[in-house]
Formats: C-alpha cells, structure tokens, sequence
C-alpha cells in the first residue's frame, strides 16, 4: 500500500475512530430485536437493526462473470452512536486467479465503504423493524487493479425486517419466518469513466429465514437428540441483486446470486455458511460459497459495545 | 494466502477480540431456552408453577410473567429466581382449568439487555 493510498484510508476511518476514542454512555438495550423476534446478521444482505457488532471474516470463493475463480475476504465494524443511529465501516480484499492465458487476475483491497443507518421503526407487536442508511464508497481508497473505482458512490437504502409471529395460532409452524430486505440506490460521483458510463443501480437484497431460536421458545420447545445444536440454526435464503437504472448501454441485465444456507446463532457470536447460486452467467459460471464470523459485541462487552450517546432518540 | 495482508489482519483482530472477550465477564441477551410445562406442549393437570430456564442469568425483580386462559388472567407470584440466575419461577394461584393458557415474559438479564416472548401450553386436554 503507497503512503498516498494509506492516508486516504485513514482519513476514511477516522471519524469512525474518533468516535470510538470517545467515552461511552449508558444505554445499551437489544441488538436486532423487534418484541419477540431476533434478526441475525444475514451475510450478503444487511439486517435492519443497528448494533455495535463485527463481521469478521467474510470470505467467499466462486467462479466470477468472466470465468475466473475469485476469493473475497473482509470485515464490517459497526458501532451504535445512538441507541437507533449508528454507522459502520467495512473493507474487502479481492484475489482473481488469472486465466489459462495469463491475463484477468487481481490481487488487492477495494475501496473503504462507510454506511450511515438509523432505524426509525422498530414494532415489537408485529415483529416490524425498518431502518434508512446511507452508503459512502470511498474514491481511491482501494487497489486500482482489484476493481476500485476512482470515484465515489452513494447508495441511500431502505432496510426492512418483518417476523410472521403476529399470526394468528393456526399458523403456529409458520410464525418462525421472517423476511427481512434492503433497497438501495446507487449513485457514482461521475457519469463516466475514461468514456465508459458509470451506471446507477438499484442494488437490492431479500432474506427469507425460518428460526429454530423462535420455533422453541415461542411455539414447540425442540427436544430429543440434538436439540441443544437445532436450537441455534436459522435456515435462510439470501438473494443479492443488483439491477442498472440509468446511464448504461445496452442491455438491463440484473446480476447477483441466490444463497441457500444456514446461521447458527450463538449467545455471543454467529457462524453462518451458505452457497452463491448465480442468477445468470454474467452473475457468475458456476456454484460458489460463502461463509461468514460475527460477532455480537453489545453481549461480548456490555460496558464498551453500547451506544456513545444515551436516551431513547425514536 | 498466508503472508497476506488480510491473513494478518484476521490473525490480529481474533486475537484481539479474544482478548478483550477474556478480559470481561461478559453476559448476553437472555433467551428462552426451556419451560414447565414446555413451550407448546400439555400438561395432565394443573401445574402448581410455572418456570422459565434461560441461557443467562436474568434479574427478577427487573422481570416479568403474566399468565392468561379461558377464565382470563392467572394470579401468579412475581418472578423469584430460585436456585439458578438463570431460573424465572411463578407459582400459579389456584388450580388451572382444562384449556389452552398463554404464558408472557419479559426479562432484564444481568447486563441489562432486556428481552421478550410468549408461547402457549395446554392443561387436560
């Protein structure tokens, strides 16, 4: 990393840093709560809930749009300014195998991404949760040959999460089920690069979970053989889409992956291991993986992990 | 991958992690773990109490149970630990009708991370 690259990095982190220096207050309540329901942190699409927590790592390997086999490995920090404000940073480090002709790989960070989010509803009753954030990726933070854009893109986004455990008793096996979902608009900070457009995106995600932690504490306590490792296990379907709007050529094609996986869910961290299916072949030439370490920081050091500013700012 | 940066970095943020985590007694958000009589299930008569076991030590005098059935709300005690932290117990006010009763519970663990829910169970039937 230059010395040039290493400043802009540092710059990028530093009110993060300089809010964590600060003094915490009282005031640290549930992360990812909504009445009964807990939502975890889901791997590819963000939960609605705003936290003091640690994604760390993220590592993922698969077979990219161009063919070539591609690892991912980073790290999100998120801490709570506010009990319902709060902001994170995150990184990613990229490796591309290069091709049988020796061309196409990469080596190297991406840019530094910094998300403002504030969760504005949360609905115990109804197991309704919904947050509004705002994503900065940072211009030049990142390796030029790892895909880093010179530029800078913002990416406002709506963050929901509804649990099914207001139905009615009937529904009992279903009331485990939530969906949770983000919808974001990309902007980059200038329409072209070196001719080529830079186009805004709708950059969208849905999860679909069934929660064993809620099936046994809130509709059949699981027994027998096993019972103490299935009440920990969220099976989930992630899908991360993203979908060109305006200023492209040719066609709208919407790329991503759906993922099939499952979380174990922990007292103080989570584990969560899913499979990238893409959608299409500019999505990706075949099945990959992704498994994700999170940490739940609030429970792991109540007196640190909580939010720098106290009071109940709904 | 191993002389990579983000080999190291991982490295030193476990480690850092791992020592911060062993350097607190940290507590975590109580979660219901079990109950008698059991989340969803039945009993033949009527339950004399009613016990909520968490996976952390909750505090009682912070918590709270309610009991309701065909006849309305059930006059319970207020919440006492008893032996375990971890334990919430009720004693029930009278014997329970056959029916379809509806426990709710709140609790403040020991780090004072509140949590909530509810499940029903069945007494005669």
């Amino acid at each position: 990393m230059n010395r040039t690259l290493a400043l802009k990095r540092a710059a990028a982190a530093a009110p993060l840093l300089f809010l964590l220096s600060s003094a915490a207050n009282e005031g640290a309540l549930a992360h990812g709560f909504a009445g009964d329901r807990f939502f975890p942190a889901t791997i590819v699409v963000d939960d609605p809930a705003v936290a003091d927590e640690l994604s760390l790592p993220t590592v993922s390997k698969f077979k990219n749009g161009d063919g070539l086999a591609e690892t991912d490995a980073g790290g999100e920090f998120s801490k709570r300014i506010t009990e319902h404000f709060g902001v994170s940073i995150g990184e990613n480090w990229t490796h591309i195998k290069p091709g049988a002709d020796g061309t196409g790989g990469a080596n190297g960070f991406g840019n530094l991404e910094t998300t403002f989010k504030y969760q504005f509803l949360t609905n115990p009753e109804h197991e309704l949760m919904l947050s509004a954030g705002l994503s900065l990726e940072w211009a030049n933070t990142g390796a030029k040959n790892a895909g880093s854009d010179g530029f800078n893109t913002y990416t406002p986004t709506l963050y929901f999460g509804k649990g099914f455990g207001d139905l009615p008793a009937e529904f009992n096996l279903i009331r485990p089920f939530a969906i949770t979902g983000q919808f974001g608009y990309a902007v980059p900070g200038q329409d072209l690069t070196d001719g080529a457009l830079n186009a805004r995106t709708l950059e969208w995600g849905l999860t679909l979970q069934y929660s064993l932690p809620y099936l046994n504490s809130n509709v059949k306590a699981i027994e027998g053989p096993g019972s103490e490792f299935l009440k920990h296990l969220i099976p989930i379907v992630e899908a991360s889409l993203s979908t060109p709007l305006s200023n492209f050529d040719g066609p709208q094609i919407t790329t991503g992956t759906i993922n099939p996986g499952v979380i174990w869910s922990g007292q103080y961290m989570q584990f969560g291991v899913e499979a990238t299916i893409p959608i299409n072949r500019e999505s990706g030439k075949s099945v990959g993986a992704i498994a994700q370490v999170h940490f739940y920081l609030d429970d792991m050091f109540p007196s640190f992990a909580k939010p720098l500013f106290a009071g109940d700012d709904k | 991958m191993n002389n990579s940066p983000v080999s190291r970095a991982l490295v030193l943020g476990f480690a850092l992690c791992s020592t911060l985590f062993l350097a607190e007694s940290a507590q975590a958000h109580a979660l219901l773990q079990s109950a008698s009589p059991s989340v969803g299930g039945s009993v033949s008569s009527s339950p004399s109490s009613i016990r909520l076991e968490f996976s952390e030590g909750v505090e009682a005098r912070y918590s709270h149970v309610s009991v309701s059935g065909p006849g309305g709300a059930v006059p319970v005690s207020g919440p006492s630990n008893g032996g375990s932290k971890s334990t919430l117990t009720v004693k029930v006010s009278g014997k329970l009708k056959p029916g379809n009763y509806h426990v709710s519970w709140s609790v403040v663990s020991e780090d004072t991370h509140k949590t909530q829910g509810s499940f029903n169970f069945q007494v005669g039937q």
